[in-house]
């Protein structure tokens, strides 16, 4: 069916957005829910988090009033990282380093496992109708 | 066509679709060894469930290393479960992570059983 609506700009702009869309949740269907949250705390600690002015804080064991809790030291101490004090992160917490890497390795293996996953699934469904 | 559960009759949802997608083009006598290898070497998520709980006492990421990830159970174990989050994350997460670890299990023990 050839008709001018085929091409008019709205129908362009819709199926765009329809493109996009389902790659963002193909995209979040391939992290799943434990790499977003690694992602998103990355995220946080390189960009927003500022150890100076912590007011509020979702560590139950500071808000208990425990001051040198483990976790939240290692939090600091990635957060340092990223600003690029490296031996002040060393002596914050001596994991900072190898949490980086762990956790970025961990969301790659993410992405691989359900990647092979999605992809078996999938030639099933193929083999299935063909 | 071996049935996913006449063979494994315990396991649920997205790795019962998966087993059944690997059973179904072995013959009746390779799903029966498949059957026998792969649930004995699968971990049961409600298993990664209870060790996950233990994290609440003050040993977290035990599961982690029953999960084969070893670096982050080293940093969970270290951390208090990166402050309790990381323990209830995983407490939400069990089964896709049971998942994770039993689908490269199956891979394997099919790999092994088509020779």
């Amino acid at each position: 069916m050839k008709t001018v609506a085929k091409y008019s700009p709205l129908k362009k702009i819709e199926a765009f957005i329809y493109r996009i869309k389902r790659k963002i949740y193909f995209n979040l269907k391939m992290i799943g829910f434990e790499g977003f949250i690694w992602a998103v705390a990355l995220v946080y600690l390189a960009f927003f988090f500022n150890p100076a002015e912590s007011h509020f804080t979702i560590c139950p064991l500071s808000n208990f009033g425990v001051d040198d809790c483990p976790g939240c030291g290692l939090g600091r101490s990635i957060s340092l990282l990223f600003s690029g004090k490296i031996t002040e992160s060393f002596q914050t917490h001596i994991l900072g380093i190898p949490a980086v890497l762990i956790l970025i390795l961990r969301i790659f293996s993410i992405i691989r496992t359900n990647y092979s996953i999605h992809k078996k699934l999938n030639s099933k469904e193929r083999n299935q109708y063909a | 066509m071996p049935n996913v559960l006449q063979l494994l009759p315990g396991l649920e949802g997205e790795e019962m679709g998966y087993i059944q997608m690997l059973v179904k083009d072995m013959t009746d006598t390779q799903a029966q060894q498949f059957a026998i290898a792969y649930g004995s070497r699968r971990k049961d998520p409600m298993m990664i469930l209870l060790v996950c709980l233990v994290g609440f006492l003050g040993f977290a990421g035990i599961h982690r290393f029953i999960l084969n990830n070893i670096g982050i159970g080293i940093l969970y174990f270290f951390t208090l479960g990166l402050c309790f989050i990381g323990t209830i994350v995983d407490l939400v997460n069990h089964r896709k992570l049971a998942f994770e670890y039993n689908s490269r299990v199956a891979q394997e023990v099919s790999m092994l059983v088509k020779q």
